[in-house]
């Protein structure tokens, strides 16, 4: 392999070069679309950037054929550029369908996992409902956007040259789109006013000798979607006396819930309130996939009138050194007869 | 762009079997047969009849025609394009039916047959050049559609993907709207998209054209048996869930009944005892069952309930493609000690769900044990 034509393949000059970078392209989307890893804990924006800068090559190296307006196309580019289309209308059904055999198919493998290990450890499944996470919805836009752009590289011989092309100082300002996104993602995550997910669909239910229960499983977003998740899930019960959170044993029961479990004589409190952390968990429904989520702490209290104050805190920072971190909460309280006061 | 005048039609090589549209529509059948498993046999026959909508399309794309005077117009094709895309958003507006507004989705099914019967016009108007094979469009068709591709692709990425986007990160309104979205018309609208776009954008492109320009893929297949034979398909296809919502509304209720004595001990208070079973079915393929299992008791004073006849006992049902909706579900002792205890559910179809019927299954039984009505 000449000296020359390793030059020419990192530029993605060559047929082969262009192939390997769509390859990787497409791997790292459906890397972005699947549920594996179950969290890239923190790094997600590193993934995106990485992504970015191939596209950078790609557009490069096709000159940004699928983007350029028709008037300055003469036929063949135009057709060709057409065609690209064409064939990326047609694979884009088939690669949104991929990526949705992709998701189900490791959602069931996590699914999986997390019935094999249920020894008192978090369930990998979120009951938080984001709807379409950030890596989901990059994986979606990066197949909308690209899709035709992959396909001239794909397609394309080992030259893609066009008269009248852009200048190559005019190409490298693509590569301000990285920082530009990385700064646009660290506002995001540092300004962006939080929002709570949609609702858990969820239908967990638990119950406990004289009181009724319902399960909670909510969250709020940090950063739209491109920062973290900061989860609930508890298992409130009531009984006219109380409201109070069951199967967390650090959260003592009230002595009102002790007494209507008639519990045997040398039974320790507790005994009646075991963990259950399919009911209730402290950080469960968290995702941190492009900030890191740390302190996290759970905390209930009764008061007098009877009624649960439930919180959970966490701290949010999209980089390491404090850079935009934000500290998050979320309250749930409901009264002894089971009205929710505060939502999460 | 160059268009050629009248010009050859390419010979090229056999078209490969897997192309990404028949592997596309593999997946999302294969999805949704993979959705019918947890159902086991109950729904069995909805895989038939999705093979059944694949064999119609298969029929319909395999039979071509001159587009006529009519469908030639491109005012024509332009309304039915417009027509096309009000009839997908209104599948989008249009909320999935459920148990708590069961005439929530009753356009649904509606907008879908008119969807379908759309899109056959705009494959007679297109001649389905949009989605035919290399080997039988000229150049000037090819061109066309690769044309229509790179504006059907943009369209799709600046509607679907756009709303997509903004509805996920604008707020949790928005984020709820697209999460509910797909449980009505929101997957229908996306497969339609993601199928026909190019052939709508065709459709709008194309000129009026007289009838050398324009020329047909298949002559001398105006009438022919696969036409026919599509037709039938397509009534077919569109008739079997008509007339399966119909049968839960028109076909008489099936109603089964045992009284036995009950297996557990013996009730304190009470002379005698009894258990009764009662279910009563509607419909097939598209059905469902409202059971009653209780068991009252007497003593010569009053009859009265174990168990079996309370708030929750009035939620067994199950249900295959219809609403179940418990309207009554009361125990009344009356003033001689009768037990009356009536369990009322109004069922609808779910593809047809401003058509319902109220199914009742009553039991009275007076103090001595003697039912006066059951079911």
């Amino acid at each position: 392999v000449s000296h020359n034509w390793l030059v020419r393949a990192a530029r993605l000059r060559t047929r082969r070069g262009r192939r390997i970078a769509v390859a990787i392209t497409l791997a790292i989307t459906a890397l972005l679309g699947s549920l594996l890893p179950s969290s890239f804990y923190g790094l997600g924006i590193v993934v995106i950037l990485v992504l970015v800068a191939l596209d950078v090559l790609l557009i490069r190296a096709t000159e940004g054929l699928a983007f350029t307006r028709r008037r300055a196309l003469d036929e063949r580019e135009s057709a060709l550029r057409d065609r690209a289309y064409r064939r990326g209308f047609r694979l884009l059904g088939l690669a949104l369908a991929v990526e949705l055999l992709i998701f189900i198919a490791t959602e069931s493998i996590l699914s999986a996992i997390a019935n094999a290990t249920q020894n008192g450890s978090l369930p990998s499944i979120t009951e938080v409902n984001n709807v379409i996470s950030g890596r989901g919805l990059t994986a979606i836009v990066q197949l909308l956007v690209m899709l035709p752009t992959l396909m001239i590289a794909w397609t394309a011989g080992d030259r893609v040259d066009r008269e009248g092309g852009r200048h190559a100082r005019h190409w490298a300002l693509l590569w301000l789109s990285i920082p530009a996104i990385a700064g646009a993602w660290l506002l995001l995550v540092a300004a962006a006013p939080e929002q709570v997910t949609a609702k858990s669909n969820s239908s967990i239910s638990g119950g406990l000798e004289g009181a009724t229960c319902q399960h909670f499983s909510a969250g709020r977003i940090v950063g739209a979607e491109f920062g973290a998740t900061v989860g609930l899930r508890a298992e409130v019960c009531w009984n006219g006396t109380d409201a109070f959170v069951s199967g967390d044993p650090s959260i003592p029961l009230p002595e009102s819930a002790i007494a209507a479990m008639h519990l045997p004589p040398g039974v320790p409190a507790d005994g009646g309130n075991p963990a259950q952390t399919d009911l209730t968990a402290c950080g469960a429904g968290t995702t941190d996939d492009f900030a890191t989520v740390s302190a996290t702490t759970c905390s209930g209290t009764i008061d007098a009138a009877g009624t649960l104050h439930y919180s959970v805190h966490a701290r949010v920072s999209p980089l390491p050194g404090g850079i935009g971190q934000r500290d998050v909460t979320l309250t749930l309280v409901v009264a002894r007869d089971g009205r929710v006061l505060v939502s999460p | 762009m160059t268009v050629i005048a009248n010009p050859p039609i390419r010979q090229r090589g056999p078209r490969s079997l897997f192309t990404p549209v028949r592997i596309t529509t593999a997946i999302f059948i294969g999805l949704v047969c993979l959705s019918l498993i947890p159902a086991g046999g109950h729904l069995a026959w909805l895989v038939g009849y999705l093979l059944l909508v694949l064999v119609t399309c298969i029929v319909l794309r395999t039979t071509r025609r001159e587009p006529g005077t009519w469908l030639g117009r491109r005012a024509v094709r332009r309304a039915v394009v417009g027509l096309i895309a009000a009839d997908c958003v209104a599948l989008m507006a249009t909320p999935a039916p459920s148990a708590g507004s069961p005439t929530a989705g009753s356009g649904l099914l509606a907008f879908l047959l008119l969807l379908v019967v759309l899109n056959v016009a705009l494959g007679g108007a297109t001649q389905r050049v949009a989605s035919a094979p290399d080997s039988i469009v000229d150049e000037r068709q090819e061109a066309l559609r690769n044309h229509a591709h790179r504006i059907a692709y943009l369209i799709f990425a600046v509607v679907v993907g756009g709303a997509v986007v903004v509805a996920d990160v604008a707020s949790t309104e928005t984020r709820s709207w697209l999460a509910s979205g797909f449980g009505g018309g929101g997957w229908i609208v996306l497969l339609e998209l993601l199928f026909v776009l190019p052939g709508m954008v065709l459709a709008f492109l194309e000129p009026t054209h007289p009838a050398p320009e324009f020329r047909t893929l298949h002559p001398g297949q105006r009438h022919d048996r696969p036409a026919l034979l599509a037709k039938a398909l397509l009534a077919l296809t569109v008739a079997i869930p008509v007339a399966l919502s119909l049968a839960v509304v028109l076909v008489p209720v099936t109603t089964s009944s045992t009284i036995q004595a009950p297996t557990d001990s013996v009730v304190p208070g009470a002379t005698s005892c009894r258990e009764f079973f009662a279910t009563a079915h509607l419909g097939t393929g598209i059905d469902a069952s409202v059971p009653l299992h209780a068991e009252a008791c007497w003593n010569g004073k009053r009859a009265f309930e174990t168990y079996g006849m309370n708030a929750g006992d009035c939620m067994t049902f199950s249900s295959d493609m219809t609403i179940v909706t418990t309207t009554q579900c009361t125990q009344v002792t009356r003033a001689d000690g009768t037990l009356a205890f009536t369990y009322r559910s109004d069922v609808a179809p779910g593809v047809m769900p401003f058509l319902h019927r109220q199914v009742t299954l009553q039991l009275i039984i007076d103090r001595n044990g003697n039912v006066e009505k059951f079911p």
